[in-house]
């Protein structure tokens, strides 16, 4: 029983083995990436990748990435908008003394 | 065509050491320095890139990510890790590979790993016997294979390549899933696929 499970394992390294020299997966050692490249036709390379330009292409931090930058509408239009939802009152003075707090806490920090 | 891949890895040894030292204070300098390296290696890597991603279409990406990790994370050191340059090429490329497979092909919802650190994964490379693979036999023995069985093997087979010998968990569940089956049936199906592949090489050898 040993010996066929140990017959099994040594018979899937080499298949793995077999299956990266063919190019049916990437090869890990030198021997196996020889084998491909000796047995393989070249390939031309697309037009885009003549040059390295492609890989900074993307390299810009995420802060200044399109997409995670928030605007905020002043317009008037937006801010008729807030005044309706609120039924075209005034804030009131609960609200007003909440926000009062929290600029004085901001402050503090 | 291995001494030469040696040699040129040396001389990459050192291209790459310029980019290390250079690409936060002279990256002019680095720049230079990975263009270089990037157009020694580009065509290689183009072909086994579409040799190995025939199939699934994947080579473009695989491609672009691994040029990425290389930038980022330029630490190829011959003497460290004793392998040449390409084979190490190859190494993020095949981890490139399966994370695009996980989510493409297997269908896992799982985000990709971010570009981020180049491969440190050479202690598993097994004892360097000359390959000797007889083409027509092998594609004869895998075409014995149902495409059920093709895949849950080669998956199989890849992800034992790894250091923990095992394949990771939401890769049994994407199988698992694919398939409609359970774990111990997808064991099962990679033994008799293991097993219907030799038996027809033992045949026919």
């Amino acid at each position: 029983m040993n010996k066929m499970k140990k017959d099994s394992e040594m018979f899937e390294m080499k298949l793995a083995s077999a299956l990266r020299a063919s190019g049916r997966l990437f090869p890990i050692i030198d021997e196996e990436l020889d084998y491909v490249l000796e047995n393989s036709e070249p390939m031309t390379l697309p037009e885009k990748y003549q040059t390295s330009d492609f890989v900074f292409k993307e390299e810009t931090p995420a802060s200044t990435k399109k997409g995670n930058v928030k605007t905020v509408d002043f317009s008037e239009t937006a801010q008729n908008w807030v005044l309706a939802a609120r039924n075209g009152k005034d804030l009131p003075q609960s609200i007003l003394n909440k926000m009062k707090e929290d600029k004085k806490k901001s402050q503090k920090k | 065509m291995l001494k030469k891949i040696i040699k040129e890895s040396l001389e990459t040894d050192e291209l790459m050491r310029t980019i290390r030292e250079n690409k936060n204070s002279d990256r002019e300098k680095a720049l230079d320095a990975f263009g270089r390296i990037y157009q020694k290696y580009k065509d290689n890597l183009w072909r086994l890139c579409k040799k190995v991603c025939s199939d699934d279409g994947n080579a473009d990406l695989v491609y672009e990510i691994t040029w990425k990790k290389i930038w980022k994370s330029p630490i190829y050191d011959y003497k460290k890790y004793g392998v040449s340059f390409i084979v190490w090429m190859s190494v993020i490329a095949r981890r490139a590979w399966l994370d695009i497979k996980v989510k493409t092909i297997l269908g896992c919802d799982a985000e990709l790993p971010e570009i981020a650190v180049a491969p440190d994964e050479f202690d598993y490379v097994e004892t360097n016997e000359p390959v000797n693979i007889n083409e027509t036999l092998l594609e004869d023995a895998l075409h014995q294979l149902s495409d059920k069985e093709y895949d849950i093997l080669l998956t199989y087979i890849e992800y034992d390549t790894d250091q923990n010998k095992h394949v990771p968990s939401h890769i049994i569940e994407a199988l698992l899933t694919k398939y409609q089956t359970t774990s111990v049936n997808l064991r099962k199906i990679k033994s008799r696929a293991l097993q219907k592949v030799k038996e027809y090489i033992d045949r026919n050898r």
